[in-house]
C-alpha cells in the first residue's frame, strides 16, 4: 500500500494531499476577494 | 440495493418541482422583451447573481458525480472538485469582465465584437450547440439516477420529467426565471449539503456487528428469467445488499478496522474526521465478472491513507502509472477542467445578466465563495458515503443520496429533492445558452431573418424544446454512464473550442477574425474526434473490453485538452498572421469570412 508523498501526515494527522486541495480551494477565494477589494478598471460603472 | 418509494419523498419532491414552475409561471410576465428573456434586462443584483453562478455551475456532476466518486475511489473525486474551482481564476481575472463588456446577450457576441462577422458568429454558435448538448447528457442522466428511488420510477421516466419541467422554466421566463431557480438551488444545495456533513460528523464511524470476510463475494447477472442476486431471483426480500445486511448489520462502503481497537468513534471534529480516516481500514468493493459471467462485487480492505492519495479510479490510474501516456491523460483532463470552467457558454452568458464589469467581478467572488464551501463539504459527504454501508455498487451516482437516507427518510427526500432541482438549475442554464444561440446568433446574425423583440423570444421557447427533446434522448441512452467523467469531455471541448479565442481576443491585437474561425473549428473538431477515437470512448460507449479498447484506440490518451489547446493557440496565431492586413478594423459590411 503506497502510503507517503502526498498521503503522509501534514498536520494534525490530516494528509498533505488534503490540506493541498483545501488549500487551494480557500487560497482561491481569497485571492478573489483581494482582486474584487482592489483592482478598479477604467470600465468600473459602465452600465450597458 | 432496494429502493422503496416513500410517501414523503414523493411528497416533498413535487412540493420543490411545483414550487419551481409556479415561480417561472410568476416571472413569466416579466420577460417579454429579447433583453429580459435572454439577459434578464441585465439587472440582477451581484450577490443574487453570484449565488446564482453556483447554482449554475454545482450541476449533478459536482453533486452526484463527485461525491459518488469520492465514495467509489476516495480522493480522485476531490481531484475534480479543486480542478472545477481552480478554473473559477481563470474566469475571474482574464475573461469576466472583457465578455461583460464586449457582448451582449450570447457567447458569439463577445467573441464577434470586433469584427462583425457572420463566419464567426456561425461557429460560435455551433460551438455553444456543441458544449451545452455535452453537458446536458451527464445533468439529464443524474436526473434518470435521481428518480428511480425516489419516485420508483425508471431511468427514462426521470429524464423525460427533467426535460418536461425545465422546458416549462426556460420556456415561461428565459433566463429570469432560470436566474431564480439557479439562486434557490444554489443556497438549498449548500445548506443541505453542510447540515449532512454535520450529521456526518456527529455519527462519527463505527464497525459493522461482525467483520465482513474477504470471501464473501457478492454478485448479479441477467438471464431468460429475469435478474438472478447471490443466486436466487431478485426480490424486495434479495436485493443485493440483502446477506451483508442480514450477516453484518451492514450494506456496501463500511470501515473495517478503527485506530486504537475502538469499535466507535462517537463525534469528530472535520480536522478529527479526516485523521481517523486515515487511519483506518475500509472495506471497498472490487467490481468484476466471474466464470458464468455474472458481475462480481469482491471485498478489498484498503488503507484509509491510500485512499487519500489520487490514483485509485480508473480515470486517474495514471498518476499511480509509469507510463507517459497516462501521466499525460491525467493532466490533460486537469488542464481541461482548469481552463473549461471560463470558456462553458452557460457559464459566461451570465456575465450580461448583471449591470456593470464591477458587478461582474464581485459576483464571480460570491460564486467561489459558494462553489469552494461546496466541494469542502464534498470530500465529507464522499468519505461519508463510503463508510455508510448504503452504497449501491452498481451506480456511483447515488452514493449522495444514499448516504442522506442513513439519516431517514426525510433527509433523503430533501436532499433527492435539493439534487433533482439542481439538476433543473443548471440545464435550464445550458437550454438559454443554447436558445440564445440559435435564435439570436443564428437566425438573426447569421441567417439574417428579420425578427422583431417578440419574434425573437418566441424563437427562442421554441429552440428550448427543441433542446429539451433532444437532452431527453440523450439522458436515456446514455444511463450507465458516470456523470462526472461526462462532464468531463464538455470541459475539454470547451478548453478546446473556445479558450483560444477568448483570450486572443483579448490580448492579441493581430488576431483576425480568420484566426478564431479556424482556432475555434479546430479546437471543437479536433477535441470531438479525439474523444470519439480514444481507448475510454472504445471501451465506454461502443462495448469494447478495456484490452481491446486500449488496442483498438487511435490515440495514446483518452483527453485532448493538452493536445488540443494548445493546438487552437498554434492555429490561431498562424491563420492571423497569414490573413492580418496590419491593423484590425471593424468591418462595415459583415459577410461569410
Amino acid at each position: 500500500v503506497p502510503v507517503g508523498g502526498l498521503a503522509s501526515e501534514a498536520v494534525a494527522g490530516v494528509p498533505w494531499g488534503i490540506i493541498a486541495g483545501f488549500g487551494l480551494i480557500i487560497g482561491a477565494f481569497v485571492l478573489a476577494v483581494l482582486y474584487a477589494t482592489l483592482a478598479r478598471t477604467p470600465h468600473d460603472g459602465a452600465q450597458k | 440495493v432496494n429502493y422503496e418509494t416513500s410517501i414523503l419523498a414523493v411528497s416533498i419532491f413535487a412540493a420543490f418541482v411545483l414550487g419551481v414552475i409556479g415561480l417561472s409561471a410568476w416571472l413569466g410576465s416579466r420577460a417579454q422583451s429579447a433583453g429580459g428573456y435572454f439577459v434578464a434586462h441585465g439587472q440582477v443584483g451581484w450577490f443574487v447573481n453570484g449565488v446564482a453562478f453556483a447554482g449554475d455551475y454545482l450541476s449533478a456532476a459536482s453533486f452526484l458525480g463527485i461525491c459518488g466518486m469520492i465514495a467509489f475511489f476516495g480522493y480522485d473525486g476531490f481531484l475534480y472538485s479543486i480542478g472545477y474551482l481552480a478554473g473559477w481564476i481563470v474566469a475571474l481575472f482574464v475573461i469576466a469582465e472583457p465578455v461583460k463588456r464586449l457582448g451582449k446577450y450570447t457567447l458569439a457576441d463577445a467573441l464577434n465584437s470586433k469584427f462583425n462577422s457572420r463566419g464567426l458568429k456561425l461557429v460560435a454558435a455551433i460551438s455553444t450547440l456543441v458544449i451545452s448538448l455535452f453537458y446536458l447528457v451527464p445533468q439529464m442522466v443524474g436526473a434518470g439516477a435521481l428518480v428511480k428511488p425516489l419516485l420508483g420510477l425508471p431511468h427514462w421516466a426521470g429524464v423525460v420529467m427533467v426535460g418536461v419541467v425545465v422546458t416549462s422554466i426556460v420556456a415561461t421566463a428565459g433566463m429570469v426565471s432560470t436566474t431564480w431557480v439557479q439562486f434557490i438551488k444554489g443556497t438549498m444545495l449548500v445548506v443541505v449539503c453542510a447540515l449532512v456533513m454535520f450529521l456526518i460528523l456527529e455519527r462519527g464511524f463505527s464497525l459493522p456487528t461482525t467483520p465482513i470476510g474477504q470471501d464473501e463475494v457478492q454478485s448479479y447477472r441477467k438471464d431468460a428469467s429475469g435478474v438472478i442476486v447471490n443466486g436466487s431471483p431478485l426480490s424486495a426480500e434479495n436485493q443485493l445488499d440483502t446477506k451483508l445486511r442480514a450477516a453484518h448489520g451492514i450494506g456496501f462502503g463500511s470501515i473495517a478496522q478503527l485506530p486504537d481497537g475502538v469499535r466507535a468513534t462517537g463525534p469528530l471534529g472535520p480536522i478529527a474526521f479526516i485523521e481517523t480516516f486515515s487511519k483506518s481500514t475500509v472495506t471497498t468493493w472490487k467490481k468484476g465478472t466471474d466464470a458464468a459471467g455474472a458481475t462480481t462485487f469482491t471485498p478489498v480492505e484498503r488503507k484509509g491513507a491510500d485512499l487519500l492519495l489520487p490514483g485509485s479510479s480508473p480515470t486517474f490510474k495514471g498518476v499511480r502509472d509509469d507510463r507517459i501516456a497516462s501521466k499525460l491523460d491525467f493532466l490533460s483532463l486537469m488542464l481541461a477542467l482548469f481552463l473549461g470552467t471560463a470558456s462553458l457558454p452557460h457559464i459566461l452568458i451570465r456575465y450580461y445578466t448583471v449591470k456593470d464589469a464591477a458587478a461582474a467581478r464581485k459576483s464571480t467572488v460570491v460564486g467561489i465563495g459558494v462553489i469552494g464551501v461546496f466541494y469542502i463539504i464534498t470530500l465529507y459527504l464522499g468519505l461519508g458515503a463510503m463508510t455508510s454501508g448504503a452504497l449501491d455498487p452498481t451506480d456511483s451516482n447515488m452514493s449522495a443520496p444514499l448516504l442522506a437516507r442513513t439519516f431517514g427518510n426525510t433527509l433523503f427526500a430533501v436532499i433527492s429533492a435539493v439534487a433533482f432541482t439542481t439538476v433543473l438549475g443548471t440545464v435550464s442554464g445550458l437550454i438559454m445558452a443554447g436558445a440564445g444561440a440559435v435564435a439570436h446568433d443564428l437566425l438573426c446574425d447569421v441567417f439574417k431573418m428579420e425578427l422583431s423583440d417578440r419574434e425573437k423570444v418566441r424563437a427562442g421557447k421554441i429552440v428550448a424544446v427543441a433542446l429539451g427533446l433532444i437532452a431527453i434522448v440523450f439522458g436515456v441512452l446514455f444511463e450507465k454512464m458516470n456523470v462526472t467523467f461526462l462532464v468531463g469531455w464538455a470541459f475539454n471541448v470547451a478548453a478546446s473550442a473556445n479558450l483560444p479565442a477568448l483570450v486572443m481576443l483579448l490580448f492579441w491585437k493581430r488576431t483576425t477574425k480568420q484566426g478564431i474561425i479556424a482556432a475555434m473549428s479546430i479546437g471543437l473538431v479536433g477535441s470531438l474526434a479525439w474523444i470519439l477515437v480514444s481507448a475510454d470512448t472504445l471501451e465506454k460507449i461502443y462495448g469494447f473490453s478495456a484490452a481491446d479498447a486500449a488496442s483498438r484506440a487511435l490515440v495514446p490518451f483518452s483527453q485532448p485538452a493538452i493536445v488540443t489547446v494548445p493546438l487552437g493557440f498554434l492555429t490561431l496565431i498562424v491563420v492571423s498572421i497569414f490573413t492580418s492586413t496590419g491593423i484590425t478594423k471593424p468591418q462595415t459590411s459583415p459577410g461569410i469570412a
